[in-house]
């Protein structure tokens, strides 16, 4: 199960649950992107933006001027293309990743990953520490979402060209 | 070495030259989810 390499590429192995928890986690993420009336002071979004000039508001905000749009297509981009892998029903279950559908896979669960970790408190607040990940509720449903995504990523990265 | 400052100082250099060529390092690392950012050190940019 999860990503895996064969001789042809990447290949990716989902049962029903998984394959719509994914999609459901995908269209969340483009969900965010759109949204124009968004806080920019969202803990999300700072992590998915962050500040060039943590010193240098102005400089900061012109670098975001710059900057911003391009890298929301970026993970608009990856988001769709893994989205389009979901659609694919494969042959036997087994869908055959391009090397560059494989990359936006990464950055999309990074991207997943990052949003998740945020919510859990893994990433703290300017002037509080962090929870460790070996803190986390093993009931809370969150969390176990964010511990497979993390093997789900592993096994990515593990299967790269 | 690299990851292992990071780990203990909770950053590390990664990148130096102009203010330019920075901030087109900086927004290559963003769309790694990286956590990059700039400072000067006071030299000519």
């Amino acid at each position: 199960m999860g990503f895996a390499r064969s001789d042809a590429g990447v290949v990716l192995q989902l049962d029903g649950d998984e394959q719509r928890i994914l999609s459901d986690l995908l269209y969340g993420v483009l969900e965010v992107l759109a949204d124009d009336g968004r806080a920019p002071g969202d803990p999300v979004l700072q992590r998915w933006f962050p500040t060039a000039y943590p010193d240098d508001p102005a400089a900061a905000a012109e670098f975001r001027r710059f900057t911003a749009d391009d890298l929301t297509r970026a993970k608009r981009d990856s988001a769709v293309t893994a989205l389009e892998t979901l659609d694919d029903p494969g042959a036997d279950g087994e869908r055959l990743l391009p090397p560059e559908t494989a990359l936006s896979w990464l950055a999309s669960l990074n991207d997943i990953r990052m949003a998740l970790g945020v919510r859990l408190g893994l990433v703290a607040a300017p002037g509080e520490d962090p929870l460790d990940p070996d803190e986390l509720d093993p009931e809370d449903p969150v969390a176990v979402l964010y511990d497979w995504l993390t093997w789900l990523q592993e096994t990515l990265v593990r299967s790269m060209p | 070495m690299l990851m292992l400052q990071v780990h203990q100082e909770g950053k590390a250099v990664v990148s130096a030259g102009s203010r330019e060529e920075m901030e087109r390092d900086v927004a290559a690392l963003h769309r790694y989810g990286l956590w990059a950012t700039l400072a000067s050190d006071g030299g000519e940019d």
